[in-house]
């Protein structure tokens, strides 16, 4: 993967690493703005049934059918309460798949800092440690680096083998 | 290499070669045909110039041998036959090889395969030389001889093709004068020759060589030599049917001073007369002047080029090619600009504007003409997969030496290019089965009074937004009993479904993966594999496929698919405030199923559908999507009876969803419209989801999901399974729901209904009450030579019947003993699953089941016998003590298994059940049986590797195997069968008592009991 941040990488690229943070309940986030399309509010969402909890259903983005993901959910936190305010960032991941990540607030676009920034520190949760590149530590907050690709994989239902196969062969 | 002229060159040498294959084909039909005959020589003759000239030394070589071999043949006049034309055909092959290999890497192959095929070539080339000179050959002097004395001529094939060629050269060649016929076939010679030869007025071959040697000796500037190679290149010419370009009307007028005889007045006759006159004249001359070969290759394709240019030209100007990546791109920018309309004109409309509802509506239309040409422009026709057709039947038919035409109608009916690519292999294994299976031999045809020629029909039409093709042949049909029989011994019907199933459903089984009828396995088909494969391709592209088959008459599958992918028609419906998208393609019909119908059943729990006459299985979609409902909730204030649950929701819609094998009915709320959607891919969150087939947005803005009905059905065959009582789920892989369905008797006494399983009753009797008798033992009934006990269930049950005159009886026996059971009233027999919800307190019944929605107590018969004679099944209680014969019984088929254990419970044998022969391994691996009984036809490992593997195991090989099977092997196949001490037929009750019997009765403890019967 081409975008995994690394201290040593980031130091070499003349170019700066710019993230986008967000608020996810008390925890900010930080997605590498190359990864991010664009922010937008609540859309029209149609529910799919039987979808994985995370999956809050389909939005239609100028004809562009997303899948909405609950970030709260991801990562273990309550369920948004009715009426929350949100926000929809439009990721793109790898495999050329858009996603929208649906988080409580949208603040502003940092650098990366190499001075702050550390190595994902182990008291993290476990779904933090997967997801983490590192943690910029700021005065008043530490912002969670988040590999998107590594984020939405996290979400991808494993398929369950059906016991169907059985059938008369 | 220059790229541009290479490209230039496959373009030209595969549009020359996709129709060389056709014309070998037709050549071997007629081959007198001169003209076509000419055709394919150029076309070899061209790519094999062109070769020369960018330096592809491998492909021309492959193509000079065939060419020679052409130029040979056109040169002796010989009539090929289907072995030479196979040798072309594998020559066109070859170079269609090189061609493909060059298209991808830019190169030819590396190393030179084709050097057996050359030499083929080469002597094949001899071989004609040989077969012409020495007057084998049909078309010789002999056979010209006999045309010109006999004019009436009507057996001669050569006559309707000179006339034809005549004319098509007179076409081409318009005006033409003397010297352009002449430079037509003798362009190799010096100007000055060819002038004298106008001006002494022989201008073509047949003239030249009537007029002999002598006088084009005598001719100014011609040396012996010159007038002697002259003469030879003029019969090659004559032979060949260049000749006939000469008598062209224009050119006769030219010619008829010096040939005045053979004024053509009267056409083809008069052609033929002076073809043949002076070949039958010229022989002597010809031997020593034999033609060379190469002289007349060159105008031969000079001739030919005009006219395939005229062929091709105003293609090439008025198109260009496209990247279909980018028409696929184009695409979707159109499905979203529909998209972007249908929201448009909702809000246009909304607003009222007349000036904005008239610019709407001409968006509205310009969209839906943009859409409809784009969807043309990825349109190819059938053709383009139907081409191959001719030559795999050929190549089969020779094979398998059977003759079979390929008929076509409708090749230029137009698909998208996705659907037809993914028919092309369904198609392909279709045709194959179709020759393979279904067109009999030639002898097996005429003794059934069908011309030996069997004839593989393939139609396409396009019908209202579909494309129907049909793929018919005159064969010898499917038998839908074989089918069954087959089925039924793969476990994939039980022996009571397959009676009762009509023959058009038994036909579609033939789509089951691993049923295939024929009797032998070829390397056509007939593996078991495909068909099933066929179905799947077809469904995937949204199409069904549908066989229908006539014993005697021939077979016809038929295939429907949508003309586009990327627009379907969809059914919305709404449930429980949800929308989704069902496909129109897969929607046979709507119903509205109130929950006051009287249609709804509830069988072992399972919603059903009463439609026509058959029970409808009902998918409930809320429950299977597990959205919650609002009214059970309602309801909800504690434990709910399933029963009722089911009662209060079974309202709504039915939209009744028919994919092939078996129709189905999904509930809904409510049906809310038809609308033509984009079907657009779901991310990845939702493939493990295989109900759903795509989204869409609708014309408010809106996504909607879209059913896929395989999906869909899929469900429904899940929640079944998981319903299914205890007993029943015990089976498991048994998939399909009638797996559990049993045939029961319905009865009434006082107001209660009872059902008691069919398996025992013999008869359903109805007679005078007077016949039942009092004897000392108490009731008795004369029946069948015999008296046997009669039981009242009045008197059973608790409440006796009111008798009439005519009483009912139910006739039980287990073969041997037979007993009367007396009912009040009989209801119905039903082939239902016999779910029982509660167990019963009373011995005499098993337990409760719903049936048809009444509460129906499920009566245990070995109970209610044993109120008669408590010995009916066992004479001695002694007996169940005593050590009890073992015997291992394999076999993967629950319903025979159903059917089998009884039996050998009857016998009180102890049983080890074991599906298939693995698992009869494991068991034979702990302990030891007295026996084994065995299917054949068994998953993971058959009847003959589990004997061959007991055979081979020292302390086991004295055990009796005994091969329970509905297809025995072979009676020569002494190897298998002498793998089994017996092999007995699965259906044959009475064998598999009596062999058990006599094997085990003498050495059993339980032998007296076996005499008791």
């Amino acid at each position: 993967m081409g975008n995994v941040i690394q201290a040593e990488a980031s130091k070499s690229s003349s170019e700066p690493t710019e993230l986008l943070t967000c608020l996810v309940g008390e925890q900010w986030i930080g997605i590498r703005v190359q990864n991010v399309r664009e922010v937008v509010t609540k859309q029209l969402r149609t529910e799919m049934p039987l979808s994985p909890d995370c999956v809050m259903g389909l939005i239609n983005l100028r004809g562009k059918v997303i899948t909405e993901i609950e970030v709260r959910t991801v990562v273990g936190l309550p369920p948004r309460p009715e009426g929350m305010a949100l926000h929809v960032a439009i990721v793109e991941t790898c495999n050329g798949e858009d996603f929208g990540l649906i988080v409580d607030d949208v603040g502003e676009v940092v650098e990366l800092d190499l001075d702050n920034f550390e190595a994902t520190p182990r008291s993290l949760g476990s779904i933090w440690i997967q997801v983490s590149e590192g943690v910029i530590k700021q005065q008043s907050r530490v912002i969670v680096v988040v590999n998107v690709d590594r984020f939405i994989s996290l979400t991808i239902p494993v398929p369950i083998a059906v016991s169907h196969d059985e059938d008369i062969s | 290499m220059d790229e541009e002229l290479l490209g230039e060159f496959l373009t030209e040498s595969n549009e020359n070669l996709a129709e060389i294959e056709q014309q070998l084909m037709d050549l071997e039909d007629s081959p007198q045909d001169a003209e076509l005959l000419g055709a394919i020589f150029r076309t070899i003759h061209t790519i094999k110039g062109s070769c020369g000239f960018i330096g592809l030394s491998q492909l021309e070589k492959v193509a000079h041998a065939g060419e020679n071999l052409l130029s040979r043949i056109r040169s002796t006049n010989f009539l090929v036959n289907e072995d030479i034309v196979s040798l072309l055909l594998e020559d066109a092959d070859a170079i269609k090889g090189i061609l493909q290999h060059l298209d991808a890497n830019g190169s030819e192959p590396d190393g030179d395969d084709n050097v057996a095929l050359i030499s083929r070539l080469h002597a094949a080339e001899r071989l004609v030389e040989t077969m012409a000179a020495g007057g084998v050959a049909p078309p010789g002097n002999s056979e010209a001889e006999k045309v010109s004395t006999s004019e009436a001529l009507t057996p001669d094939p050569v006559a309707p093709s000179v006339s034809e060629a005549t004319v098509s050269a007179a076409v081409s060649l318009p005006t033409a004068g003397g010297a352009e016929v002449l430079s037509a076939w003798a362009a190799e010679y010096e100007d000055e020759i060819r002038e004298s030869l106008v001006s002494a007025g022989l201008v073509t071959p047949k003239q030249v060589v009537g007029a002999g040697f002598a006088t084009l000796k005598s001719l100014d500037g011609f040396t012996p030599a010159e007038a002697l190679k002259l003469l030879g290149s003029a019969k090659s010419a004559v032979a060949s049917g260049q000749g006939d370009v000469a008598n062209a009307p224009a050119v006769a007028a030219v010619t008829a001073p010096v040939a005045p005889a053979d004024e053509p007045e009267a056409g083809g006759s008069a052609v033929q007369g002076e073809v043949t006159a002076p070949v039958a004249k010229a022989p002597k001359e010809a031997v020593p002047t034999t033609a060379p070969v190469p002289v007349k290759k060159k105008p031969a394709a000079k001739a030919g080029s005009p006219a395939l240019q005229a062929k091709h030209k105003p293609a090439s100007a008025g198109s260009v090619r496209v990247d279909v990546d980018l028409l696929d791109e184009l695409m979707n920018q159109v499905g979203e600009l529909v998209l972007t309309r249908n929201r448009l004109m909702q809000m246009v409309n909304a607003t009222g504007s007349m000036e904005l509802m008239r610019v709407g509506r001409d968006v509205d239309q310009i969209t839906e003409q943009l859409q409809e040409k784009l969807l043309r422009t990825r349109m190819q026709s059938i053709q383009s997969i139907w081409s191959s057709v001719p030559r795999i039947v050929r190549d089969i038919g020779k094979q398998l030496d059977k003759k079979i035409k390929v008929v076509m109608h409708g090749e230029d009916t137009e698909l998208d290019r996705t659907i037809l690519n993914a028919l092309k292999d369904p198609l392909t294994h279709i045709i194959r089965n179709s020759c393979d299976h279904g067109i009999e031999q030639p002898e097996s045809r005429r003794a059934a009074g069908k011309p030996e020629e069997g004839t593989l029909t393939l139609s396409a039409k396009q019908e209202s937004g579909f494309i129907l093709i049909n793929i018919q042949d005159d064969g010898a049909g499917i038998d839908p009993q074989r089918i069954k029989t087959k089925a039924v011994a793969m476990g994939v019907l039980t022996e009571e479904q397959a009676g009762s199933m009509p023959d058009k459903a038994a036909l579609q089984l033939i789509f089951h993966a691993g049923l295939s009828t024929a009797e032998k396995v070829s390397n056509i088909s007939g593996r078991g594999v495909g068909m099933d494969v066929v179905k799947t391709s077809i469904e995937k592209v949204g199409g069904t496929a549908e066989i229908m088959s006539e014993m005697g008459k021939g077979t016809n599958l038929r295939i429907r698919i949508p003309l586009t992918l990327a627009i379907i028609s969809a059914m919305i419906v709404g449930i429980r405030g949800h929308r989704l998208a069902i496909p129109q393609m897969s929607v046979q019909e709507l119903l509205s199923a109130p929950e006051e119908s009287q249609s709804w059943r509830l069988i072992a729990g399972r919603p059903f559908f009463y439609l026509r006459g058959s029970l409808l299985p009902i998918l409930r979609l809320c429950d299977t999507m597990k959205l919650p409902d609002r009214r059970s909730r309602k309801a909800a204030d504690g434990e709910v009876k399933p029963m009722d649950e089911l009662r209060q929701v079974n309202s709504g819609s039915i939209v009744v969803v028919d994919m092939g094998d078996q129709p189905f009915g999904v509930l809904v709320d409510e049906i809310i419209g038809a609308e033509e959607i984009v079907v657009k891919p779901l991310g990845l969150h939702f493939e493990h989801l295989k109900f759903y087939g795509g989204c869409s947005i609708l014309g408010d803005g809106r996504v909607v999901p879209i059913m896929d009905c395989n999906g869909l059905a899929g469900m429904l065959q899940k929640t079944e399974e998981h319903d299914v009582s205890a007993a029943y789920a015990m089976e498991k892989g048994a998939g399909v729901s009638q797996e559990s369905l049993q045939h029961t008797l319905i009865y009434e006494q006082g107001g209660q209904r009872y059902a008691i399983p069919m398996a025992l009753v013999e008869r359903l009797e109805n007679f005078e009450a007077s016949r039942i008798e009092r004897s000392s033992k108490g009731e008795v009934l004369q029946y069948r030579d015999s008296v046997i006990p009669v039981l009242r269930w009045g008197d059973m049950s608790g409440s006796p019947s009111v008798d009439g005159d005519d009483i009912y009886c139910l006739i039980l026996s287990d073969g041997h003993k037979r007993m009367a059971l007396q009912v009040e009233d009989v209801i119905d027999i039903l082939e239902i699953p016999l779910d029982i919800k509660m167990m019963s307190d009373s011995p005499l019944f098993l337990g409760t089941a719903i049936i048809q929605d009444i509460t129906t107590e499920v009566v245990d018969v070995f109970e209610v016998v044993k109120q008669v004679d408590p010995n009916w099944f066992s004479r001695n209680k002694r007996e169940e003590q005593e050590v009890r014969v073992k015997v291992l019984y394999a076999e993967d088929a629950p319903f025979f298994r159903n059917l089998v254990v009884p039996v050998l419970e009857s016998l009180k044998l102890e049983i080890w059940q074991a599906a298939d022969g693995e698992e009869a391994v494991r068991i034979l691996e702990e302990k030891t049986p007295d026996l084994i009984l065995t299917d054949i036809e068994m998953p993971h490992m058959d009847g003959y590797e589990l004997a061959t593997w007991v055979k081979e195991h020292e302390q086991l090989s004295h055990i009796p195997i005994v091969a329970l099977t509905a297809t025995p092997p072979d009676e020569n196949d002494t190897a298998r069968r002498s793998l089994f001490n017996e092999i007995l037929l699965k259906f044959d009750r009475q064998s598999i008592e009596d062999y058990l019997r006599e094997h085990l009765g003498d050495n059993a403890a339980a032998s007296s009991d076996f005499a008791g019967f």
